[in-house]
This record gives structure tokens, sequence and C-alpha cells, in this order.
């Protein structure tokens, strides 16, 4: 059987300074009530934490210092992400950016794409949008039909993307599109663009969410013009690039912690004297959640050494946001309450966040269906 | 270290491979005692493989130990090998001798109670033990008692001496006993303190360590057979791999076999002096979520007869002794919430 390993990591001790160097700042922003952590996650956008965090030293990290970047390792970077998210910290504005869009750059963007746009990325300045989904083509990417035609310097982009999260607040999208027709090899033809959201030729509407909040978006391209350096890598190399920018995207610790405030909640909630069932299946939910996080580690130190590994990370995706998906469901359970945004109780305010955001966790970044046929192919049953 | 735990596993899978089939498993479900497959398995030194070398056993590295349990639950070995490692590796660690022959533990259930009362001349033992594997079959128990200020004692309890009050199968027809204790006199060549590590919660951690290993070692083989299984029968025309609905069942099967695989080996957790070292761990997700999610249709009435034994072996484990189903997560819960 092809097996996944996840091989045993112990951190380095500078990954350890790290971590006591990212919880002093997380206590000083929780201290100075900057944020409340039982409804804020890493998908809270706020310009002013993710501005505070640029300036401690925390976002691209890993990146050279030329571009802004800290040159710290990837378990270095790994930590500080885990203590956001343990924290509840509101990096929505900056996650992207930091996660995806601004790695891609580093590896395939145009040296002036790299100067113009990491060293702003880094300082808490610039935010990213993911430009993937249309309205005919979500899980099957490779159908998008959004074009971009060669012109003088440059290519024009026509179409539409869908569920673009924060595309109204952003600084630029990197979207797919297709720079040639649809040939017989559907992954070929596609291309990787920086778009600026001002740019002339983009309207945006919003599309609301569960919550009734506003991340969602529809982007329409009418004529935009995009510069050639604004390319992410070759013409047709598109779908290699979004595949590699999707393992960014999946075996992070966001993947399994989107909801463990939640879980912090319940604990403080049910106090030092749990019934059997609560003491049991919280037992239950901690032993899985320790599980994820020495997955999840084992990838950010394969990472670290180089590796590229895509399947690994659609499987600690699709694990990961099952758990995400079962904290809310267990929670509510063992300690009914009902759960209100209004409420000044803070598991039930944490509570009615979490239902509310729930139903997307196993979507973003690719649906099971989607991530369970690459493992399928792994196990060589396509 | 890595070309040497290679070959000791490679050994042990030729070993298994070579004794066990269909007719050894057939006769150990109706109850017979496989004494050919143990002897084999006792000259390659595999019950002595966590044993120090001073004290003649194999000196493995505990994560290779715990390899080799998987190995031999992966080949559904029907003998308690496991429990033999464990409780050799135990009793040496507490100063004693090697035992000779199959070793069993107890107790095995988390709610059973074992007392020991100390005498002239050894010492008495008080209570019973459920459900306890191969409790007449084996050689001797390894018994975790403790005196009446609470003190800790292994037991070595020669199985001829002990009074079974009820023998039954579990649902992977493995020999199961009750066992009671009462009255039972054993010299003091017989008790020895127990290390520190057993002190908090006896012999469970331990016993769970085991299970876990044995569930990993099931649910390869079943994603094994699963794999090959679905490339090869063909329905519609086409082999049922190509179906997607299969395909997703394996993929939801293979990162439930990996995460239980990467909890498994963990750190270290449980240390039982400077040589003992337990790499692996008591609470599992498999131990908490019993193996419903693997592929269902593995033990529906089309799948082989090999597929469905491992399949049947993996599903007593989850529920078994040692506390695995409940006892290890509401540990760890509690642990969790006083912290």
């Amino acid at each position: 059987m092809r097996a996944f390993r996840f091989e045993s990591l112990t951190l380095p001790p500078e990954a350890d300074a790290m971590r006591r160097k990212v919880r002093v700042f997380l206590e000083d922003e929780r201290a100075n009530r900057r944020y409340a952590a039982h409804r804020t996650s890493w998908s809270t956008f706020d310009p002013e934490f993710s501005r505070r965090a640029a300036k401690a030293g925390f976002i691209g990290m890993t990146w050279p210092r030329q571009y802004g970047g800290g040159e710290y390792s990837n378990l270095e970077r790994f930590v500080v992400a885990e203590e956001m998210l343990a924290a509840g910290a509101p990096g929505g504005a900056h996650w992207i950016a930091d996660r995806q869009s601004g790695p891609q750059i580093l590896k395939h963007g145009s040296e002036r794409a790299k100067e113009l746009i990491l060293p702003r990325i880094a300082s808490g300045e610039c935010y990213f949008g993911i430009g993937m989904s249309e309205p005919d083509s979500g899980s099957d990417l490779a159908a998008a039909r959004t074009r971009a035609d060669r012109v003088e310097d440059g290519w024009v982009i026509n179409g539409a993307k869908i569920w673009t999260s924060n595309a109204h607040r952003v600084h630029y999208l990197i979207v797919l599109v297709r720079t040639e027709p649809t040939g017989q090899d559907r992954h070929a033809g596609l291309s990787q663009f920086i778009v600026d959201t001002t740019s002339k030729g983009i309207e945006i509407r919003p599309i609301m969410n569960l919550s009734g909040g506003h991340e969602f978006n529809e982007v329409f391209f009418k004529d935009c013009f995009v510069p050639d350096d604004m390319m992410i890598g070759k013409p047709g190399e598109g779908w290699t690039r979004v595949t590699g920018e999707l393992a960014f995207e999946r075996a992070g610790p966001d993947r399994f912690m989107s909801d463990i405030r939640l879980l912090v909640e319940l604990i403080n909630k049910v106090g030092h004297e749990p019934n059997e069932r609560q003491a049991v299946e919280i037992g239950r939910l901690a032993v899985h959640f320790a599980t994820l996080r020495r997955m999840s580690s084992s990838i950010a130190g394969l990472l670290e050494q180089g590796g590229s590994p895509v399947t690994e990370a659609a499987l600690v995706k699709d694990v990961g946001t099952a758990f995400e998906r079962e904290v809310p469901e267990i929670v509510r359970k063992l300690l009914p309450m009902e759960a209100s945004l209004d409420d000044e109780d803070e598991y039930s305010q944490g509570l009615a966040h979490v239902l509310l955001h729930a139903p997307s966790f196993t979507i973003r970044g690719g649906t099971p269906e989607i991530l369970r046929g690459m493992i399928a192919r792994s196990l060589g049953l396509r | 270290m890595e070309d040497m735990s290679a070959i000791v596993l490679e050994q042990a899978d030729r070993l298994f491979q070579q004794h066990i089939d269909k007719q050894i498993l057939l006769e150990a479900d109706a109850g017979h005692w496989p004494g050919s497959l143990w002897g084999a398995l006792d000259d390659a030194g595999l019950p002595l493989a966590l044993v120090p070398d001073a004290k003649g056993g194999g000196g493995l590295a505990s994560s290779v130990a715990a390899s080799l349990i998987r190995r031999s639950a992966f080949h559904s070995v029907p003998l308690p090998l496991a429990e033999t490692i464990m409780a050799n590796a135990l009793w040496t660690d507490a100063g004693g001798e090697v035992i000779k022959g199959a070793v069993t533990l107890a107790p095995v259930n988390p709610l059973d109670r074992i007392t020991l009362v100390a005498g002239a001349r050894g010492a008495t033992l008080h209570g019973t033990a459920r459900h306890v594997p191969w409790g007449k079959q084996a050689l001797h128990a390894l018994v975790f008692a403790r005196d009446a200020s609470g003190k800790a004692f292994l037991c070595r309890v020669p199985t001829a001496k002990i009074n079974s009050t009820k023998a039954r199968r579990n649902v992977a027809c493995e020999p199961r006993e009750d066992i009671d204790f009462d009255g039972l006199h054993l010299s003091s060549n017989d008790v020895s303190p127990a290390s520190s590590c057993l002190a908090a919660e006896g012999l469970m951690p331990f016993g769970a360590a085991i299970r876990v290993q044995q569930m990993i070692g099931g649910m390869e083989r079943c994603m094994d057979y699963a794999l090959a299984y679905a490339n090869e029968r063909v329905q519609f025309g086409r082999p049922i791999s190509k179906f997607q609905a299969v395909q997703h069942m394996l993929a939801i099967a293979a990162g439930h076999f990996a995460a239980a695989s990467a909890a498994a080996t963990r750190s270290p957790r449980y240390r039982c002096s400077a040589t003992m070292r337990l790499p692996w761990r008591s609470q599992s997700p498999v131990a908490a979520r019993p193996p419903d999610r693997l592929p269902p249709y593995a033990i529906r009435c089309t799948a082989p007869w090999d597929l469905r034994r491992s399949t049947r072996c993996i599903m007593p484990l989850a529920g078994c002794g040692h506390g695995a189903t409940n006892g290890a997560p509401n540990r760890g819960g509690r642990k969790k919430l006083a912290g």
C-alpha cells in the first residue's frame, strides 16, 4: 500500500524561542483588549492587527530580507501560525498574502512583482484574494473560462470569478485564466496573473454569507489590462502554478484550528469537574487535535527540506477540516446553550460564530471530494 | 540502526508468513492453541523483544518493538505475543528474570482492582480480573496489584494456579477469561514492587499502547486487502476502484489510517527507567474512534475470508481491555481540564 508517512518532528530551539516571542506579542494584544478572541479567527479581517503583527516581524517570515522578510525557517513560521490560531488572532487581512500569494510570487513572480509587492505584504500593508473559482467552474478549476488575450506589453482579461473572499478590501488577486483555448489537455493553456483590484475594468459585487457578513464577492473583468510582468511563471504554466499554490494553502494549522477557540471556551465553561461524557469527548477532541498538529508540523518539516508534499497536504486538509466541522457538533451537545451572536456570554457568542462559519471550513481550499480524488490517485485507484 | 530495524522486521514478516495460514487461523478461532507457531516465535526470540541484552532479551528499541507488534497484527498472529513482550519488559524492568512461555496481563478492565496482602512468606491476592486475554492458555499472568496502603506491585502468577470463573471468545475469536484471584498465595519470588511508571494507572497505558499498535497493523492489512480488491473486482464492466464513491471511501480510510499511525508514534510518553522507553501512544484516534470508518464493504459478504478476519480482529480492539474506547480519552480530557 502507498503509505502516507508523517514523521515525528522535533522543533529546533529557535522555534521554541519564536513561540515565546509571539506569545508575548499576543498577550500584549489581549491585555490591551485589541481584539475579542472568542469571536475572531484567521479569517477575521483586521488591517490594524496585521500592521502590528508585521511590525513585530510575524509576516513574510521565511522570505529574504531584500523583500522585507525575516529569513526564518518554515518551522518558526509554523509556530507563529499555530500560536496566532490558538489565540484567535484576527489575521484575516494578511493571512492569504502571507500563506500563499507571497510565497507564490517569491517562487515564480517577476523581479518587479517581488520588489513592488513583497515588502508591502511583509509590512502588513498589502493584502491578497484568491481568484480561482468561477460561476461555472468551482471544484473543476481546469474548466475556467475567464480568459486573457495578448495585447502590447501585456494581457487583457475578460470573465468572472466568484466566492472571492475580501475582493472588496484586498489590494491584489491572483487570478487563474485561460490564455489558450481548451484543447485535449484540459490542464494546458492556463496562466496565473497578479491583478490590482483598483485596475480599470474590474467590478466587485458582494455576496453575503450565512452569518450576514460580507466576505465573499463576485468579481467581473471587462477588458482589464495586466502588464506582462504581473504574470506568475510563464504562459501556459497556470495549472502547475495553481496546484503548487494550493499545497501552501492546505497543510497549515489553519486547517484544523479555525474553531479551536470554541474548544477553549468549552473547557473554560466546563471547569475542573467535568462529567463523564464531557471528559471523554474533550479528551477525544484533544487527542485528534494533537494528532493533526503532529501531521501538520511534519509537513512543515518536509517543506523546510524543500519537499512538495501535495497529497499529504490534501490529506491533512481533509482530516483537519472534518475535525473542525465536528467541533461545534460535539460542543453544543456537551454544553447545551442557545447560540447567539448578540449574547454577552463568550461561549454562546463563540458557538454562534462557529456554527455560522463551519459549513465553509470543508469547502474553502478544495472540497473533500476533490481532495479524496487526489488521495485516491496516489493510492493507485485512478 | 534503521537498517537493523528493517532486518528485524523483515525477518519477523517472513516468520509470520511462513507459519501462519488459513488452517492455523481457523483452528485458533475454534479455540486451539497454535503451539507450533508459538514455538517458532519463541525460537526467534520475539517474546523477549523488549528485554535488555544483558537479561537475555533482544534489546530492541521500543520503536522497533512497536513496529513488530504492528506486523504481528498485520499477519493476525492468534497468540498473546504483544502481551508477552510487554509483560517481560515490565517484569525485567522491575528486577525479575525473563518469564518463559506466553504471558498475559491482568487486570485489563480499568474498573477491576486486584489487592495484595503481604505475609511472612510471600503475599496473597484478592479480586477478580475480567476479560483477561488467553487467561488460561498463557502459562503466566503478570498481575498488577496494590496493597492496603496503595503501594503498587507486579506479580508473576502461574495460570495453573488460577481459578477461571468464565471463559468466552471475543468477536475476533480470541479467548477471554474472568479470573478470580481470591486467596491466591504467591511466594516472595513472584512479587516485586512495580516501577514508578506503573504507580498512577497500572497496566492500563501499557495495554492500551499495544492495542493501538495492533489496531494499526490490522488497519493496514484491511487497507491492503481493500485496495487490491477494489482493483480486481469488476462490476458494470470496470474495476470498482474506478467508481468515485469507492475511491472516496478508500481515501477517507487512508486518512484515518495515516492519522492513527501518526498518533501512535508520538514522542516518548511513558518512561520506566533509563533503559526502557515506550514511544507509542495509549491515546490514538483509533482508540477513540472504532474502525467503523474502514471501507464498509471490507466486512461485507463478498469480501475475501482473510479480509473479513482482519476486520473482525480490529473490532474488539477498539472496545477491549485497557480502557481503550472511553478510558484513554477520558483520562486525556481530565488532564486537559485539570491543566
